[in-house]
């Protein structure tokens, strides 16, 4: 044996006595059958211990999922989530308030249109010019006025002379007192 | 399910081979027990030299494999699987020789005494007195070199093999096993 020849030479020059006490006995026996009955007795120890047989997840451990239930990539994730999520609310744009969204609360057009219509005798002339353009076009027709003729509806400049003198033939003198 | 078959007893099992049997549960106990069967006999032998007593050795042993199971598959495979079951082993068997001396409140000058009240209660050792003097001057080396004396006395481990288990330098453990052995030759010489 070449390792043992090694050994030997080694020990040689080192120590003459550990040289010559290979050649001997060194005194330790094991019980006759020790190693047959050993397994059963680990077994025995296991199941007295109850220890669990390991899972076969710590074999599947390698892969991705896991990797990912691990607690620190878990905290990773989380962080990460948080920090975008508020990165992303931070500097997404905000809607711009509205001319017609009064606490959250949405207004059409045609609800704000038909509010002025009715309340028009409220406003001033300054209020009523400071509208955006597209609310302040309301038909300020007399026409339009609720309680009005319904023909009145149609602006006069609409009206040939002849509708006019049909609608003012329809029209009673109040109606047409009122109109003026 | 548990694989009810007997360890595959066979000389030519690799760790390889072993590692496979573990890596499915279907096969696991087999190759736990395949396991056993191939590294018994020689990790009882290395922690019986550290140890000295058999009842001793058997149950440093029977924990070793406990650990082993408990933790074969968290095993990555780099290292060689008998470094890694030797790793195991030695710390068992050095944690079980402090925790005897701690108990026992010596200094480590009384281990020689301390190693010889085991071999002289161990039923299971009948060496004559030059070889209670052999375990007594063994038992006096610090526990590293103590490990490395024996791998290479008794177990004639090449150096090579020896570095993966300590994690040591060749040149490292040349030097214990050098110094290891000038001690017990002085021992004799006393």
């Amino acid at each position: 044996m070449k390792g043992l020849d090694n050994l030997n030479d080694e020990l040689e020059g080192l120590s003459p006595t550990l040289r010559g006490l290979r050649e001997q006995a060194d005194g330790f026996n094991v019980p006759a059958g020790y190693f047959d009955h050993f397994e059963a007795s680990v077994y025995q120890r296991i199941q007295e211990k109850g220890i669990e047989r390991p899972g076969m997840q710590a074999i599947r451990g390698k892969g991705l999922r896991a990797t990912l239930m691990k607690p620190r990539a878990m905290m990773a994730i989380a962080a990460t989530l948080t920090l975008v999520l508020s990165a992303w609310w931070f500097f997404s744009p905000q809607p711009a308030a509205s001319a017609v969204s009064v606490a959250g609360v949405e207004i059409s057009d045609d609800e704000l249109e038909g509010y002025l219509l009715e309340n028009i005798h409220d406003f001033d002339a300054d209020q009523l010019a400071a509208l955006p353009e597209d609310v302040a076009q309301v038909d300020e027709t007399p026409a339009a006025i609720p309680g009005q003729h319904p023909k009145a509806k149609t602006a006069p400049d609409d009206l040939s002379p002849e509708d006019i003198e049909e609608m003012l033939k329809d029209m009673s003198d109040d109606e047409l007192e009122q109109l003026l | 399910l548990i694989d009810l078959q007997p360890a595959v007893l066979n000389k030519n099992n690799t760790d390889d081979q072993i590692l496979e049997l573990l890596r499915s549960e279907q096969t696991f106990e087999r190759g736990f027990r395949t396991l056993m069967a191939q590294y018994r006999e020689r990790l009882y032998w290395h922690i019986r030299r550290i140890v000295l007593n058999h009842d001793d050795t058997d149950d440093v042993l029977q924990n070793t494999f406990i650990k082993i199971y408990r933790g074969i598959l968290q095993f990555e495979g780099k290292s060689k699987l008998y470094t890694w079951l030797y790793r195991i082993a030695t710390n068992e068997a050095i944690t079980f020789l402090q925790s005897k001396t701690r108990n026992a409140a010596v200094s480590l000058d009384d281990t020689g005494n301390m190693a010889h009240a085991r071999l002289h209660a161990d039923h299971w050792f009948d060496g004559d007195a030059v070889q209670v003097r052999l375990q007594q001057a063994i038992a006096q080396l610090p526990d590293k070199q103590r490990v490395v004396f024996n791998l290479r006395y008794y177990e004639e481990m090449p150096y090579e093999e020896m570095s993966a288990i300590l994690d040591t330098s060749v040149g490292a453990l040349k030097a214990s096993f050098h110094h290891a052995a000038k001690k017990i030759e002085a021992a004799f010489k006393d």
